[in-house]
This record gives C-alpha cells, sequence and structure tokens, in this order.
C-alpha cells in the first residue's frame, strides 16, 4: 500500500533528479563550449585567443617532445633506415634505367620562356635537351647540363627568347639523359 | 520504489549517460582535431626570408639547450623493445648492420665539434637561421627526437642526396653530419642570395608542384611568393596534400608528403611563427613616436594632422654634384605615405637653383619613407657627398642603403651595401626603430674619412650605446661601440639632442649634447673625438644655470638644434645654431653657440623672429649650408606657406653671424604639384 510518506519521498527523489539532470546538463554544455570556443575555433571570437595561437615568432619551446613528434620521428627513422629500398625500371633494350622528368615551371615575361625542370634524381651528370614544335616555325631546341639538389636535380636552363618563338601553340618537350638514367616528359602551352 | 520514477530515474541516468558521452565526444573532437591538423600551411610562402635568415635566433648554448630538452634520456646501448619488432633495438639494428652505441644528436660530436656548435657554424657561414637546420634534421631523419640513432641517420643526418623516389638510398658523396648541415645550409643560402651559380628548378611566380614523388597523383600550381619558400621546394619538391595536412604529423593517404609539411609543423611547434609578424599601424605610430630624430618640437609642437616622420626631419645638405658648392637635398612624399621623390636644390653662385629631381622610390618597389633613416655623407672621401639610409630590414633589423654622389647629383641606383643578417636584432640588439642617427656626419677618428655616429637605444628607453660606422676608402665600415650610457648613471637618450661639430678645429669631429638639466635646463656635454674615435670621457662644458631665462625660450624642451653645424661668424671655428622657442609656441630666438680655440662660446643672440611678423617655429624646417662658397655657412628655412606650400627663406652668415634680414627666395607656387608631394607638410 501506498503512503504519504512513500510519495513524499518518490516526489522529493524525482525533484533531485531533475535538478542533478540540469545541473550536469548546463556544467557539461558550458564547459563544452568553452572547449568547442578554445580548440575548436581557435579562440577567436570576442577579440579572444587561447594561449596556444599566440605563440610570438621569437618564441623557442624547450619544453620536452611530444608523443605525436616522437612518432613523427620514428616513421621518418623506419622510412630511412628502409631495407628494400625501390628498383627502378629499367629500359627495354637499353643499359638505363628510367627517371621520372616534371616540368616545374613555365613562365613568360616580356622577353623570355623561363622552363624549369625537376629530375628525380641526385646526378650532376645528365644533359637535357628541349625540342619547342610548333606548325608556324621549325623547332626550336636546347641543351643544358644538369645540376644536383638535395634530393633531385634540375636542368642549368631554359630561358628562350621569345624573339625566338612565334605566338601561337606550342609542344615542349623535354628529355634528359645520363650514364644511367633517362626520361622524359611534354606538355603544350601558348605563346601570348 | 514507484515504475515510474524507476523509469525517470532510469532515463535520468540515461540522460546523463548519454549526456556524458555527447560530452566526451564535444570534448574529444576539437581535441583530435586541434592536435592533428596542421593550421595555416601556405604552400606559396611557408616561411618567411628574414625567419629562414636569422642566423643570429639562437647561440650554441641555446642550440644544446634545446637538444638537450627535447631528448632527456638516451637508448645509447639500444637495450630497450625495438619500436620496429625484432628484439632489442640493439638487435634490430644489428640485423641491418648498425651496433651500438647510439649517440642522441645532444651528445654527438664531429671532429671535435658538438652537433650545437656544428650547426652555429653552418648557421653562420651560410647565413640560416639554426633553427631551421634543427627541424631540417628533425623532419630529414627524426635526429631531434630519437633516443637511439644509428649511423646511418648522423651520415645522411639532412637528407641531402637522398632522392625521394628511392627513400633510405642515398649519394655517398654528401655522406657525413657537418658535411650534410652545411650543403643543406649553402643550397638554402644559394637560393635565397640568386647565386648565379645556382639553378633552381623553382621560381617565384608560378609552378607546377607535386604532392608527392610519385607523379600519377599529381599536384598543382603554387604561386611561390618568396626566396626562402623557394629554397624549401628546391630541398624537398613536394607539397602536402590536405590528406597529409589534416593529419597532423600523421600519416595522410598514397599521394601523401610530409617533408614541407613537417618542416612547418614542426618550426612553428618549436620556434614559433615562420612568418614575420607584420606590425599594425598603430604598433608603427608608436615605434615611431620613440625615435629621437633630434628635434624637441617633435614632441610639442607638432601639430596633430602632420606625420611625425615628415615633420621631424630636416633636409641634408652636402656637395652632392661634386661642383664645389654645397646642395640640400629634400625628400617629398607622396599622399600613401609611403612613396617619395629625392630632390636636389643645386648650390651654386648666385644661390640655391631650383630643385631638380633625383630618383623616385616608389612604394610597388618596396620603398617606405617611414622606414628610411637618411644622413649625408661622403663615404668613400671623392669629394662628393652621398645619402646613406639606414633602412628598416626584416625582423626590424637594418639594411644600409647608398645612393652615390656623382657629377649627376644623386640619381644613381641605391644600393645596398650591407646585409641586414649583420645586425640582425636578435643576436645584437640592432633594432631598427631603436637606433637614432647623429645629427650631422664626420670625422669623428681623425683618419679623414666621414663616418656617422649612431646611438642603440636599450629596451629601457634610457640607456645607450654609442656606435661609430667608420668611413674608409672602401665604404662604411661595420659599427664599433664607443661608449655606453646607462640609465643607471643618469642618462637618458631622450633627454640628449646630440649633433656633431669640430668644437676645436683640430680636423676631428666632436660630439656635443645639449642635454636636459634639472627644472628643464640645459647642460652641454662634450665627447671630443681622437684617433681612438669618440670613446673619451664626456665632460659637461655648460652648466644649465647660465641659459634657463624664460621668456626667451632656453628651456630644453624648447629649443631645437640645427641639424648642420658651420662656421656661421667666418672666424674659422665651426659653430652651432638653436632656435628657443618662446611658450606661445610660434615666436623664436635664433642664437649661435660660436666655435673658437678653446671650444664652443657662450650662446649669442642672432635675431628674434616674432608671431607678429607672422613667424611661426613650427612651420620652418631649417638648414644649414655654405651656399655659394664663402666659406661662411647660411641659414635656409623650408617655410610653409599658405595651402601648406613651400616659401625659401634665406639668412646669410657674415661676420656677425646669422644677424642679416631674413630674405625671402622662392616662391612657393613654383613647388607646389602633387602628387610628387610638393606640399610643406610632406619634405623632410
Amino acid at each position: 500500500m501506498k503512503t504519504k510518506s512513500n510519495n513524499y519521498t518518490n516526489k522529493r527523489s524525482r525533484k533531485v533528479l531533475v535538478v542533478v539532470t540540469i545541473a550536469v546538463i548546463t556544467v557539461l554544455i558550458s564547459f563544452s563550449l568553452i572547449l568547442i570556443y578554445i580548440y575548436g575555433l581557435n579562440g577567436s571570437l570576442f577579440g579572444w585567443k587561447s594561449s596556444q595561437n599566440t605563440t610570438d615568432y621569437s618564441s623557442t619551446n624547450y619544453g620536452p617532445a611530444t608523443t605525436e613528434q616522437k612518432q613523427a620521428g620514428v616513421k621518418t627513422k623506419s622510412s630511412t633506415t628502409s631495407d628494400t629500398p625501390p628498383t627502378l625500371t629499367k629500359i627495354t633494350g637499353s643499359d638505363k634505367k628510367n627517371t621520372e622528368v616534371t616540368i616545374s615551371a613555365i613562365n613568360q615575361n616580356s622577353s623570355t620562356l623561363q622552363i624549369r625542370v625537376l629530375i628525380s634524381a641526385v646526378e650532376d651528370t645528365g644533359v637535357c635537351a628541349i625540342t619547342l614544335t610548333s606548325t608556324r616555325q621549325s623547332a626550336v631546341t636546347a641543351t643544358a647540363n644538369t645540376q644536383a639538389l638535395a634530393s633531385a636535380s634540375t636542368c642549368k636552363g631554359f630561358d628562350i627568347p621569345l624573339s625566338k618563338l612565334a605566338a601561337g601553340s606550342w609542344h615542349i618537350l623535354i628529355e634528359y639523359s645520363s650514364p644511367v638514367l633517362t626520361g622524359s616528359t611534354s606538355q603544350d602551352m601558348v605563346i601570348k | 520504489m514507484n515504475v515510474i520514477a524507476k523509469i525517470i530515474r532510469k532515463k535520468g541516468m540515461m540522460t546523463v549517460a548519454a549526456l556524458g558521452i555527447t560530452y566526451t565526444l564535444i570534448l574529444g573532437l576539437p581535441t583530435l582535431s586541434h592536435a592533428s591538423t596542421v593550421v595555416g600551411f601556405n604552400p606559396g610562402h611557408i616561411i618567411d626570408d628574414g625567419v629562414m635568415t636569422d642566423s643570429g635566433s639562437m647561440s650554441v648554448i641555446q642550440i644544446q639547450n634545446f637538444l638537450n630538452a627535447k631528448v632527456p634520456s638516451c637508448d645509447t646501448n639500444g637495450t630497450l623493445t625495438s619500436e620496429f619488432g625484432g628484439g632489442t633495438r640493439a638487435q634490430w639494428a644489428a640485423t641491418r648492420g648498425y651496433y651500438p652505441p647510439f649517440t642522441c644528436l645532444k651528445d654527438y660530436a664531429e671532429n671535435g665539434l658538438t652537433s650545437a656548435q656544428i650547426i652555429k657554424n653552418a648557421s653562420q657561414q651560410y647565413q640560416i637561421n639554426p633553427q631551421v637546420l634543427i627541424v631540417l634534421l628533425q623532419k630529414e631523419q627524426g635526429l631531434v627526437t630519437d633516443t637511439w640513432p644509428t649511423s646511418n641517420q648522423y651520415r645522411s643526418a639532412a637528407g641531402y642526396g637522398c632522392p625521394d623516389s628511392t627513400p633510405g638510398v642515398c649519394n655517398s658523396s654528401y655522406y657525413g653530419f657537418t658535411n650534410q648541415i652545411a650543403n643543406a645550409a649553402k643550397l638554402f643560402h644559394s637560393v635565397i642570395t640568386s647565386s648565379p651559380s645556382w639553378y633552381s628548378p623553382y621560381v617565384l611566380g608560378n609552378n607546377y608542384i607535386q604532392w608527392s614523388p610519385n607523379s600519377s597523383c599529381g599536384g598543382s600550381t603554387v604561386n611561390i611568393q618568396n626566396l626562402a619558400t623557394v629554397s624549401l621546394y628546391d630541398y624537398t619538391p613536394y607539397q602536402p596534400n590536405q590528406s597529409s595536412l589534416n593529419a597532423g604529423y600523421g600519416s595522410g593517404d598514397s599521394c601523401s608528403s610530409y617533408g614541407n609539411r613537417n618542416f612547418y609543423h614542426y618550426f612553428t611547434d618549436w620556434f614559433g611563427n615562420t612568418l614575420i609578424k607584420v606590425l599594425t599601424a598603430s604598433e608603427q605610430n608608436s615605434i615611431t613616436n620613440n625615435n629621437h630624430y633630434g628635434t624637441s618640437y617633435c614632441s610639442f609642437l607638432k601639430p596633430s594632422d602632420v606625420p611625425v616622420n615628415s615633420y621631424c626631419k630636416s633636409p641634408m645638405t652636402g656637395d652632392f654634384n661634386g661642383d664645389g658648392y654645397q646642395d640640400i637635398a629634400v625628400l617629398s612624399i607622396f599622399p600613401d605615405g609611403k612613396s617619395f621623390n629625392l630632390w636636389l636644390f643645386p648650390g651654386g653662385p648666385s644661390g640655391i637653383g631650383d630643385p631638380v629631381l633625383q630618383r623616385h622610390f616608389d612604394a610597388a618597389d618596396g620603398w617606405d619613407i617611414s622606414m628610411n633613416k637618411f644622413v649625408a655623407i661622403d663615404v668613400n672621401r671623392d669629394g662628393i657627398t652621398d645619402l646613406v639610409s639606414f633602412a628598416r630590414g626584416i625582423y626590424d633589423g637594418i639594411t644600409m642603403v647608398e645612393i652615390d654622389g656623382n657629377g649627376d647629383g644623386l640619381k644613381q641606383q641605391p644600393k645596398i651595401t650591407t646585409d641586414y643578417s649583420i645586425y640582425r636584432p636578435y643576436s645584437g640588439g640592432w633594432y631598427w626603430k631603436l637606433v637614432d642617427l647623429v645629427q650631422g656626419t664626420g670625422d669623428f677618428n681623425g683618419d679623414g674619412y666621414q663616418d656617422i655616429a649612431v646611438l642603440s637605444i636599450f629596451p629601457d628607453g634610457k640607456s645607450f650605446n654609442l656606435w661609430l660606422f667608420p668611413g674608409g676608402p672602401s665604404g662604411i665600415g661595420d659599427p664599433v661601440l664607443q661608449r655606453h650610457f646607462d640609465a643607471a648613471d643618469g642618462w637618458d637618450i631622450s633627454m640628449n639632442k646630440f649633433v656633431a661639430i669640430d668644437v676645436n678645429r683640430d680636423g676631428i669631429t666632436d660630439l656635443v649634447s645639449f642635454a636636459r638639466g634639472i627644472y628643464d635646463g640645459i647642460t652641454m656635454v662634450e665627447i671630443d673625438g681622437n684617433g681612438d674615435g669618440l670613446k673619451q670621457q664626456p665632460k659637461i662644458t655648460v652648466n644649465d644655470a647660465i641659459y634657463k631665462a624664460q621668456p626667451t625660450g632656453w628651456y630644453w624642451e624648447c629649443i631645437d638644434v640645427i641639424r648642420q653645424t658651420g662656421d656661421f661668424n667666418n672666424d674659422g671655428y665651426d659653430d652651432i645654431a638653436v632656435l628657443s622657442i618662446f611658450p606661445d609656441k610660434k615666436t623664436f630666438n635664433l642664437w649661435v653657440f660660436p666655435g673658437s680655440a678653446t671650444g664652443l662660446g657662450n650662446p649669442i643672440l642672432q635675431r628674434t623672429f616674432d608671431v607678429n611678423q607672422f613667424w611661426d617655429a613650427s612651420n620652418n624646417k631649417f638648414v644649414a649650408l655654405d651656399i655659394n662658397k664663402d666659406k661662411t655657412s647660411d641659414l635656409f628655412s623650408f617655410a610653409r606657406s599658405a595651402y601648406n606650400g613651400i616659401t625659401f627663406v634665406e639668412i646669410d652668415g657674415g661676420s656677425t653671424g646669422l644677424k642679416q634680414q631674413p630674405e625671402i627666395i622662392v616662391n612657393d607656387n613654383i613647388y607646389k604639384s602633387q602628387p610628387t608631394g610638393w606640399y610643406w607638410d610632406n619634405i623632410r
């Protein structure tokens, strides 16, 4: 049998539960909003900034490395101590192996067509040859030696005088050859 | 228990639990997001040239401390379990031909030099920020955080000669820790200095940069905005894709590359922003106001609508065109507040001629009048005065720019004579904003060449150093410290108005300061130059009590020392001309401190310029020079006339000094033509 006292207790406990629930919700939402503000929005509201985003350009962090930094270092270490380096593809009918060649920049200024090339090997013994062809005039060619960079190489060229190139469409062919590597790339462009 | 209550309680619990989970997710997501994603990476501008070349950012000790902090303890013998399997680290390494000891970077030495010293040496030799080299060692081999580096990691420490297309396979000609760092620094230096012997696959402007060594992954066009960024791509010719950036220090997708991402991420985490802070307008203004341009009325007479820089600098004098007559060099500032023209008012037998345009300095070419402190000096003793600017360089450092005078005036191309890196602020205290050029140049050390005296102000705003940039046959040399003036000894830069003058006609220029005495009086301090420069003990030559007499304006705050000294009274000794401004801030007296065999004499009143005759001290920019080669210096004023025009006023020197009637020699209408800056407000 339900008593008055039991009803009172139930009502009271229900009230307490509701109050506690509301309090917890309020605290959690408030805390979450603060965290979203600081981390998610980079503390950029109201002119405020979280301390992590106000690093001075001259500051040096003398603290220990973070776990993420250490893990990234371990990953780097594992890749540089790889015991199965990838092999380059051998060219059929040749002793040379293939290397990738990329045109890294084509820029035209008032007097010169600048073409820059990236070779995916560290060599300074190769030769680059450029051939520009067009339906409007005979081909323009040039050669250049290569220069080794830190993790690639580049052709020591090419700056082609625009006086040699008629306006219109051109096809650029770059061929690279060294005692051990070969590669090529091509691209179309328009001389304005 | 009541069923409904149970349900409510259960639902309440579930609500709380659900909220807890939600909370955890809300808490967790932004945290993960913040920790992982690389923010602010700009593929076209990864690092500023100024940050890249800040070779003085860390000393050897600071580098060592940094390395120590990153690896508190090392597994030198490789006894711990390997991260890569295969038993202990020593066992794993042995299978690849590497054996203990595994020396941490902080303890590593080669050829008797510590790793920190090797980094610093390369940094200094090639003017590259050691922080860049530290980050390079980490992103290429993980050396900074590695507790058990193997010998091959040092052998190719900076990854130099290691193609990304063949990881782990490196060119043996670049082996060795010192060799690696030197090659890396040299590469960066070659690109940043546009070395003619260095060929770069990338240019300023549009470039095609792949996402990874795998060309099938593609790439994108990147507009590279500065040479430091070019140098990073020369080193690692790939840019991170979005997946790589989203992963923070972690792995992206199969087309991700990490070299330049990790460079940026490590640098910002360890050393701060890779870009130099751009000053706000108010910061610029506060810096400008902190400078002491030698005229007190800048601070208390300056009209609020007149830019400080245009007001506080008086024009410069010298024989800029080698015709034997002294000329006046004037800068006219454009409405953009940055561009300016350089003009010459040529001296001649009949006086000052009309202004002749020498050069235009355009903001589009990076010129900014507010970031140049000009001084006139015959740099090379060819008898023709040149212009030297202490220009604001990167990191608020100093770049010295020289415009050589010749028979055609000051029309030659400005040339940078001294690299900013020499005076880099973080290593030597040479902040541009805190240097104050002494009014007037001279031969302070008696070697026959003109020198520049410079004051570098300490952060306390009071203490300062006096430096000499000595002239010589090959131009201006590096600064030599003359004396330190400490606030603890009562010195305060803001209470000194320095002027250069050969007080005793011994052929060596001295320095005189009108120092602020008690009750705003004046104490004159003299530092005599000799064969050793300006290193002698300053001496007080005149007590302030002599001059303090209102209403004639003899308060320190109310005097303005004319920048140029000269022999105004034709007695063969250089004199100093001083204006004392009346309390009405308009009327002023002109005084001459006459030089003599025994030094400067007491001031002699020359004339009173009364407001009732329309004189106004704040509307005159005075210069002193011997305009007609009669060996007597004259005084000229660029006076403000109606509609902000310019009226040229001349006061000829003579045996009685500067007592002659001022004469208006040029009407303002000649010069007033915007946008070339010919308003009075805009010249200096």
